[in-house]
């Protein structure tokens, strides 16, 4: 590097500590810093083959993670425009949120130093069990992360014995029906596993369902090995609900109407706009899941 | 004339726990330090000079069991009055410096007389501890203090209920010990509600909640008054939902109020701008520019060239403001009472330090709101939402949507790609506490100050702010930390608790640091039908 330490300012110094990912200096001194910075600058050549393998390895998992997958992407798309009436798409009161948390100019970037020895704030990934957790993000999203032994993995493929398999999150939807042994379900589908991933975005096509899910074994000829199931989650129905309370007597008008003033719509539509909006909401209501219902109602 | 409907103005103040004794500063417990100085004493003395002239007013506010353990921990407290008499001496420092440009000038005093009132209401009218004045508003009538999930833990994202129980009991109990009785709303956090957490908060003995706009109007049965009346979740417990409007005129940025180019500018302070040697004994300790406090330009426009604030101005803008606010309302209630058979309510949910801290007329804009709903209109009067159900005790019943009031309604800004991984730590640590609790009810000694510890960390941990934080990319670092540091140190209790090699100086370490919530029991974690055989 051959950088002279002594001439940058103290806040560059805590940046270039900060690259360095050398922790507890914002307390430091400047001569502190040097001190310490030339150390780890001379100590630089011997590990940097360490440190590159690592970062290689920590982006190809970044790599694969995030991505969210999706059975049917044209689906998505359509229900996301739907959506967009009546979901908050502003982040404007998140953004004001954050100011709570702004203290100094930017991100802290350096963690307080642990005064008890011993302690590491690590934590380790794995608790070697055997689990599969599924949780709702929204009407059209499940999470799910699981962490799996290889002896597990290892018991299950000799159970299946075929050489020809693969890894799948299986994704029930069990609506309405008591899930037992993998048999009784409306329906499911299956997303390939890419091996060292330990958790998935599951896109579900319908909202207001419940699912649950399974990692196992498909062999070719399409049998499924289990290895591990979840717990059932309920996504929110996304719409109105189609049960009307008698003893209320919510008529259809009243309730449109409350609905649309209640800003179900999104805010700021006029009346006139209303009708038209209202029309549009119902014809697309139908055309999604709820088929006819809205109709035979009128 | 009767009124036509109501106004439920809700306010939310929370911070996460920030307590760090193993520095002399540090830089995230400002976040407790500029709330205080600029929302909640600002508003504790708008309460007073309502009192005074005799405005009548009823406000909701939630304060939440972290903000509650911070606002009454003598350490903070002091610190606090070591950063604001800091503050004092560079407002004086200040008004020296610009004392030959008169519009700076005024400013800077403006700002010294804020800190010194905020000093004399912290140290000598309420002796450190304001806790106690939203007590005294709380017993004069004119708030309603709810409670929150003990540290702010997001409530859709947790697998087991007695999570939700933890959160909910624990922060009735510190409600309890700091208002001297039983709460009877809640907050729950981020707004986050799934299907069945009420029945938790009816056994805790809370009576209503709030909920997102969808979280009412994608009930079951559909509702007869959209979001313009409470309902009874079958539990028996009421919930509300927030009104889109009213909120959105406030929190938004394009259209909201507080985008007004005569209000104050956020981000241009002292702090920044001027000389770094001089402003070095007011800025974050490590030497790191950061905010004072002292901001002198107002919003101006799109612009890097900000103009000079103008308090009048602003003030006459934060006047026509609530006169909209208060006329959009009306307009509302009028609207919504010719076809509806009760009165509407309107619920208006905010941040709490979104007034005065982000908002710096926030809490003018407010107080000319009460002031003007109690003078100038006769439409609609100011509620809580307990007042609306003793007068209207019989609601609809409903099973309101899961639902959440954060970026599009759900769970995402609380689960994504940023912060999902902390949730696998967050459910084993809860699994593990259920489990502990149960086989260790009736413990005691060290074995139970360790277990009640671990309850502690658990809690801390599950604080929604640190997956809000990594997720908004500030102070990642620190909100990573934070949750690792929790879970690790639930995790070596938890192996300590079960081999039984409790090590006490470790233990009390933990004690010293997170030491929130001194009354906690962690049997709150035993499983429901468990505890009925007690």
């Amino acid at each position: 590097m051959g950088k002279d330490l002594t001439k940058l300012k103290r806040i560059e110094l805590l940046e270039l500590a900060k690259k360095r990912k050398i922790k507890g200096v914002s307390i430091l001194k400047k001569a502190e810093l040097i001190k310490i910075l030339s150390k780890d600058l001379a100590k630089k050549a011997e590990v940097k083959g360490k440190i590159e393998q690592k970062i290689k390895r920590d982006k190809i998992v970044k790599k694969i993670k995030p991505k969210k997958k999706t059975s049917k992407p044209d689906l998505r798309k359509k229900k996301t425009l739907k959506i967009k009436k009546i979901a908050k798409e502003s982040l404007s009161q998140e953004l004001i949120e954050l100011t709570k948390f702004q203290a100094g100019t930017t991100d802290r970037g350096e963690e307080p130093r642990s005064q008890i020895g011993s302690e590491s704030p690590e934590i380790k990934h794995h608790y070697g069990e055997d689990s599969l957790a599924l949780l709702v993000r929204d009407p059209w999203w499940l999470f799910s992360y699981w962490e799996i032994r290889g002896q597990l993995w290892e018991d299950t493929r000799l159970r299946c014995g075929s050489s020809g398999y693969k890894e799948v999150l299986r994704v029930y939807d069990v609506t309405g029906v008591e899930f037992k042994d993998s048999k009784s379900y409306n329906s499911y589908f299956d997303i390939e596993l890419t091996p060292f991933i330990e958790c998935w975005y599951i896109n579900v096509k319908d909202s207001g369902r419940s699912y649950v899910a399974e990692v196992g074994l498909r062999t070719d000829s399409g049998k499924f090995f289990t290895i591990i199931r979840s717990n059932v989650v309920v996504t929110p129905r996304y719409g109105p609900s189609e049960l009307v309370d008698e003893e209320w007597m919510v008529v259809d008008e009243d309730y449109w109407k409350m609905f649309a003033l209640s800003g179900g719509y999104g805010v700021g539509v006029s009346s006139e706009e209303l009708q038209k909006v209202l029309k549009q909401r119902r014809l697309d209501t139908i055309s999604s899941s709820t088929k006819g219902s809205l109709e035979d109602k009128r | 004339m009767e009124n036509k409907g109501y106004l439920s103005i809700v306010l939310h103040a929370h911070l996460p726990y920030v307590r760090h004794p193993e520095y002399d500063e540090f830089i995230e417990e400002r976040w407790l330090f500029e709330a205080i100085t600029e929302t909640y004493i600002p508003l504790i003395e708008m309460f007073r000079r309502l009192r005074d002239e005799g405005v009548g007013f009823r406000l909701t506010m939630s304060v939440t069991p972290t903000l509650i353990s911070m606002l009454r921990d003598s350490m903070l407290q002091d610190r606090y009055l070591k950063h604001l008499d800091k503050s004092i001496e560079l407002a004086q420092k200040e008004l020296q410096r610009n004392k030959g440009n008169f519009e700076v000038k005024r400013l800077s005093e403006m700002y010294l007389d804020a800190f010194r009132r905020s000093k004399d209401i912290f140290l000598n009218r309420y002796n450190k501890n304001i806790l106690d004045a939203f007590k005294e508003y709380q017993d004069a009538g004119f708030l309603e203090l709810i409670t929150c999930g003990a540290t702010h833990g997001f409530m859709p994202l947790m697998v087991n209920r007695e999570s939700v129980k933890a959160q909910v009991r624990v922060g009735v109990g510190v409600y309890e010990e700091a208002f001297g009785r039983r709460p009877e709303g809640i907050w729950l956090p981020e707004c986050g509600y799934k299907p069945y957490d009420d029945e938790i908060l009816k056994e805790e003995g809370i009576k209503y909640f709030l909920v997102d706009t969808h979280g009412v109007l994608f009930a079951d049965p559909r509702p007869r008054y959209g979001v313009y009346s409470g309902y009874f979740c079958k539990s028996g417990v009421a919930v509300f939902g927030r009104d889109v409007e009213s909120s959105k005129s406030v929190w938004s940025a394009a259209e909201g109020y507080p985008g007004d180019h005569y209000y104050r500018d956020f981000y241009r302070d002292v702090g920044f701008d001027l000389d770094y040697d001089y402003v070095k004994p007011y800025i974050n300790p490590d030497g790191s520019r950061g905010n004072t406090g002292m901001k002198y330009y107002r919003i101006t426009g799109e612009t890097l060239q900000k103009e000079l604030y103008d308090p009048d101005k602003a003030r006459e803008k934060a006047a026509e403001h609530a006169g909209n606010f208060m006329f959009n309302r009306e307009k509302q209630v009028e609207y919504l009472s010719t076809f509806m058979d009760r009165k509407p309510i309107i619920v208006a949910p905010y941040d709490a330090e979104l007034f005065g801290h982000w908002w710096f007329e926030g809490p003018i804009f407010l107080e000319f709101l009460i002031k003007k709903i109690h003078h100038d209109q006769k439409t609609m009067k100011l509620i809580t939402p307990m007042d609306y159900l003793r007068e209207y005790p019989k609601n609809q019943v409903l099973r309101p949507s899961f639902s959440s009031w954060g970026y599009k309604g759900y769970s995402e800004f609380w689960l994504n790609g940023s912060n999902d991984w902390v949730y696998r730590h967050l459910h084993k640590a809860a699994g593990r506490m259920k489990v502990l609790a149960a086989k260790n009810r009736g413990v005691a000694g060290l074995r139970r100050r360790a277990l009640n510890q671990m309850a502690r960390e658990l809690l801390l941990a599950q604080s929604s702010d640190w997956a809000f934080i990594i997720k908004t990319a500030t102070h990642v670092e620190y909100a990573q930390k934070r949750i690792k540091e929790h879970v690790f140190r639930f995790n070596r209790l938890h192996e300590e608790v079960e081999s039984d090699t409790i090590d006490e100086t470790y233990l009390e370490v933990l004690e010293r640091r997170d030491n929130l919530f001194p009354n906690i029991d962690f049997e709150v974690y035993i499983e429901a039908s468990e505890e009925e055989k007690i």
